[in-house]
């Protein structure tokens, strides 16, 4: 589903040039749940960001689904992530003006789903994430863990194939953290792909293979099923 | 989605209520001060307009030219209308009115003095169209002796309309005219208005000579007007050059609906306004809404970094920019329509203080209420689209990715447009402030000015009964009999006013032949008291003395004379005034030379006057009483009681002098109201944004406030350090201002004949408001970041 090969990403800023990736190649094949491991600063947000199509790399081919789209432009690159990409973030990154309902409704609006079944979707997911009860409040009115439920409610609401989350679990205390793990686990075995960045050995666990970064490419691939 | 968008946007707005108080109070404020001045517009454009046949209708003026004078009035000459219509087969109709027809009104015991009465041909009301609420609009006139009334002097004389119909009233007790017709009050967007028309008398014969008709005319065509107007000089050569007219001399045709706006010659039936008084009203209309306009992008723009999380959210989870665009669209859309409803509230609650000011009565509901309601509507949503897509642009441009980490990035350009909208905003502040000033100055100048004479205490009225002038000695020792009458003087034209009629004279030069080209100048009749009484300096020789039955072939001149003719010694010189019945020239002596004093408003110049005794009672028709400082009230009562013993008829209708004078400048007065009004509303949306603008740059940096104290920052250092960024804009601002504003109101001074000049400590105070605007707005923040707990600013992180 995914296959980058020799990319690389150069930070430009008036003194420095920071290389955040440098000649990075790997294959996320359809179906697998892959963690991405590495010291502070190696270039892990900067890869899901390229692969989230959030942001372009300045060499190297980038195929999904068999298209390259390391060149593309911002509408097609905006059209491509809201059909087949989900995010979830460690700061969580929920609209504090809208609810959690209407949070996990964007998607679905911006991908153009009809009022009536937007309803039913979102019902749906806030019931796997058990949140139901709390869908008018804002987000403020959350505790970390059910905000990061919400996300993951959000990033999976759409039915994404790719489902991105850069330390999901970091900001949240051990059983929040399994709870969002259990999920995304669940959330895989039904067939999403899922790429995870994350400091944690024990969270890398849930994964079938672990990259190993270091200074902006791979060092090592664990294989861990 | 729609509604989606907006609901969105409501909630937004809710959440964020000091940004949208301030944008919404800013723009209410704005528009309706906009709506206001489009009504006025409206009202100024719509002049004349009712009448069916307005763009046919045309006005003739005249245009006279010779060597050392020239004129330009309203006045025409009597067969000139026949003869048009008689050469020229595209006019359909023409019609003349003479002002010479009011006066005083009788109807059984009740008399009422009308000034606004005409003359007028009898198809008068078929060329203007005045609805009869009695009557027949083409046979009322048809019989001399007859008379159309308005509805409000038909209740007047007679209580009701109806009960007008048919009846005799009596002008100046003699002449009986019947009743034939009443109308509706003339509308007051017209250029003349009357309470009364009476037709021609039967033995009018007027010449080609004598320039004082008002002459109109219907086209069959309204496009024919330029090609007649290229005919007239022939007809000028055929009928007036062939009868011995010795100046050059035009006659020019005027529609009928631009002479409110663009007819400025003597002797207008009402008070004119100039087209570049609208331009003015509608730019600064512009400006206001553009202050408030700016207001809305500036803090819309600022308040990025606050937004910048959500921006880039809604992008993670598939927003494209159009929906972005939409959602801050919405936003902007429902604000500008929030102030359009709010500002609709507020013209309606100005309207009366601004009507006063103006001097209309305009309505707000004017275009019916749906019309009103709709374009409202409209004129929001556009403005909301356009004050909204540069925010909305703006927000929407953000990159996902540094946006996420809430980096706003370096924005050089964006803080460059901002900066310059706040100068724009400056600039017209103050360019409005210096405007206010020097009207202000000129206005006082102009009612304080020494005029030559002293205006004050000095009571005048009309003496319209004959018998009262034959007996005016008697007269003024009854009023000088009760010791609060200080001195009482006869004249031949009121003062103040109007222009007293121009003359042309043959005078003696030095070497004491009578010059053979003409000197201008002005005439007035004055009795001895007359210079006594309002106390005008004699600068040289004597004054009339009427016992010396010699004085009548004696003249007084002002200063200005003597310096046209550039006499050495004025007294003795002769003055030619006309011939005597046997065809010799009479030359008058002058014995006297006053000093200059205005006998008009201050936008005329002193010109050169003749002052002589009046040939006989009939010229003593205005008195003017000098009275003392106490108790004018009781006096003005004694005067009246006077009055009615020489003239028991006539209503007692007095005025002041000064106030007289005063009036003059009614109209400068008014724009120096309403200036000041929109200056005001001006300057309050200037601070409103302000506030903003800082409220959310300050936000912004809440947290390097925080650090900077942490490191030992003092408050005030810290006052400086979010300070001099502003007060460097106000200086720029002043820097473009102070041109600006010295090349517009040295324009408007233009126009008086005694103006102020416009003085450095005008600018001085404009740029000193400006500093304490933006000092007062800056505070407001600023202390408040100083002084605040540095610790909570870095926690909320
Ligand atoms: N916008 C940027 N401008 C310049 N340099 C950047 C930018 N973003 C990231 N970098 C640099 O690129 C490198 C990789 O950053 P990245 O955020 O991908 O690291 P990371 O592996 O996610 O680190 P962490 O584990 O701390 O989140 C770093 O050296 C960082 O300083
Ligand atoms: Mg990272």
């Amino acid at each position: 589903m995914i296959k980058i090969t020799n990319l690389e990403k150069i930070y430009r800023t008036e003194e420095v040039e920071t290389v955040a990736l440098n000649d990075l190649s790997f294959q996320v094949k359809e179906g697998e749940f892959v963690a991405v491991m590495g010291p502070s600063g190696c270039g892990k947000s900067t890869l899901l960001n390229i692969l989230g199509l959030l942001d372009d790399p300045d060499a190297g081919s980038f195929l999904f689904n068999g298209v390259e789209v390391a060149k593309f432009n911002e509408r097609k690159r905006a059209d491509m992530r809201k059909k087949n990409i989900g995010f979830v973030f460690q700061s969580f990154n929920l609209i504090d003006e809208l609810t959690v309902f209407e949070n996990v409704e964007l998607p679905l609006m911006y991908a153009g789903v009809k009022k009536s079944e937007r309803k039913a979707r979102v019902d749906e997911v806030l019931e796997k994430v058990q949140i139901m009860h709390r869908r008018n409040h804002f987000p403020q009115q959350l505790s970390g863990g059910q905000q990061q439920r919400v996300a993951v409610a959000r990033a999976v609401v759409n039915k994404p194939k790719l489902i991105l989350a850069d330390e999901p679990t970091g900001n949240l205390d051990s059983s929040n953290g399994n709870e969002v793990m259990q999920m995304l686990t669940d959330l895989n075995e039904a067939g999403t792909t899922i790429v995870m960045v994350t400091h944690s050995e024990h969270d890398a666990r849930y994964s079938h293979r672990i990259i190993r970064m270091l200074d902006g490419h791979t060092v090592t691939e664990n294989i861990l099923v | 989605m729609f509604k989606k968008y907006f609901k969105t946007a409501l909630r937004n707005l809710l959440r964020n209520r000091t940004f949208s108080v301030i944008n919404v109070t800013g723009l209410a404020f704005a528009l309706a001060a906009f709506w206001l001045i489009m009504l006025f517009v409206a009202d100024e454009l719509s002049y004349d307009r009712y009448h069916a046949k307005s763009d046919r209708i045309f006005r003739l003026v005249s245009h006279g030219k010779w060597d050392g004078g020239s004129f330009d009035i309203t006045g025409t000459s009597g067969p000139m209308a026949a003869a048009l219509k008689k050469d020229y087969p595209e006019i359909e109709a023409t019609v003349r009115l003479d002002p010479t027809a009011g006066g005083l009104i009788t109807y059984a015991q009740k008399h009422l003095r009308a000034d606004d009465v005409f003359f007028a041909d009898s198809n008068f009301f078929s060329v203007f169209s005045f609805p009869f609420l009695a009557g027949d609009p083409y046979s009322a006139l048809l019989k001399p002796q007859s008379i159309v009334l308005t509805r409000k002097m038909a209740v007047r004389l007679f209580g009701t309309v109806d009960a007008a119909l048919n009846k005799i009233v009596y002008f100046q007790n003699k002449q009986p005219e019947q009743v034939t017709g009443v109308v509706e009050d003339v509308p007051e967007n017209s250029h003349f208005t009357f309470s009364a028309i009476r037709s021609f008398p039967a033995d009018f014969n007027p010449d080609w000579s004598n320039f004082y008709l008002y002459t109109y005319g219907v086209l069959r065509d309204k496009k024919e007007g330029a090609a007649l107007q290229e005919k007239l000089p022939g007809f000028v050569k055929k009928y007036l050059y062939s009868k011995g007219l010795d100046i050059k001399y035009d006659l020019e045709l005027q529609p009928l609906t631009s002479i409110h706006l663009h007819s400025n010659v003597g002797y207008e039936l009402g008070a004119n306004r100039s087209m570049k008084f609208i331009y003015i009203f509608c730019i600064v209309a512009l400006l206001i809404l553009s202050v408030a306009v700016i207001n809305y992008i500036n803090i819309t723009t600022a308040r990025a970094s606050v937004r910048l999380r959500e921006i880039a959210v809604r992008k993670v989870i598939g927003s494209g920019r159009k929906d972005l665009v939409c959602l801050f669209l919405a936003e902007s859309v429902t604000i500008t329509i929030g102030a359009t409803l709010l500002s609709a509230l507020l013209a309606g609650a100005f309207m009366p203080v601004f009507n006063q000011l103006a001097g209309k009565s305009l309505q707000f509901w004017h275009f019916g209420p749906l019309q009103t309601v709709a374009a409202l509507l409209l004129f929001a949503a556009v403005l909301g689209a356009t004050g909204g897509l540069y925010p909305a642009l703006f927000l929407s441009g953000f990159k996902p990715v540094p946006a996420l980490k809430n980096q706003i990035g370096k924005q050089p350009l964006q803080a460059l447009f901002r900066k310059t909208l706040v100068v724009f905003q400056f600039t017209i502040t103050v360019v409005m402030i210096v405007a206010t000033l020097v009207v202000y100055c000129q206005l006082r100048y102009m009612t304080h000015k020494d005029l030559g004479f002293d205006k004050n205490q000095v009571l005048t009225f009309r003496s319209d009964d004959e018998n009262m002038r034959l007996k005016s000695k008697e007269f003024r020792n009854s009023l000088l009999a009760d010791s609060r009458i200080e001195e009482v003087a006869f004249s031949g034209s009121p003062i103040g006013n109007n222009n007293i009629g121009m003359g042309s004279f043959n005078v003696e030069t030095e070497d004491g032949a009578i010059d053979q080209n003409m000197t201008l100048a002005y005439g007035l009749a004055i009795d001895e008291h007359y210079i006594p009484t309002m106390r005008i300096r004699l600068l040289q020789g004597r004054n009339f003395n009427e016992a010396m039955l010699t004085d009548s072939n004696t003249l007084l001149v002002n200063a200005a004379f003597v310096k046209k003719t550039g006499w050495k010694n004025a007294i003795g010189k002769g003055i030619q005034m006309g011939r005597d019945a046997s065809g010799k020239p009479v030359v008058k002596r002058i014995i006297g030379v006053t000093s200059d004093f205005h006998t008009y408003s201050l936008q005329h110049k002193i010109e050169p006057l003749v002052m002589h005794l009046p040939a006989g009672a009939n010229e003593k028709t205005n008195v003017y009483v000098r009275v003392s400082r106490q108790d004018i009230a009781a006096t003005t009562g004694f005067i009246g009681n006077v009055f009615r013993k020489f003239d028991a008829i006539s209503p007692f209708e007095y005025n002041f002098l000064d106030r007289n004078f005063r009036k003059q400048y009614q109209s400068e007065e008014k724009q120096g109201k309403v200036l000041l009004l929109f200056t005001i509303v001006t300057i309050g949306i200037a601070c409103l944004g302000l506030l903003g603008l800082i409220t959310f740059t300050t936000a912004q940096r809440v947290k390097e406030i925080g650090i900077r104290k942490v490191l030992g920052a003092s408050g005030i250092g810290l006052v400086r350090l979010l300070s001099t960024g502003l007060l460097k804009l106000v200086i720029i601002a002043l820097v473009i201002a102070i041109p600006v504003a010295w090349l517009v109101m040295n324009k408007w001074l233009g126009d008086f004949a005694y103006r102020v000049h416009i003085r450095w400590w005008m600018f001085m105070v404009s740029g000193g408001v400006a500093f304490v605007i933006a000092g007062v707005t800056l505070s407001f923040q600023t202390i408040k970041a100083a002084i605040a707990n540095p610790a909570k600013a870095l926690r909320s992180e």
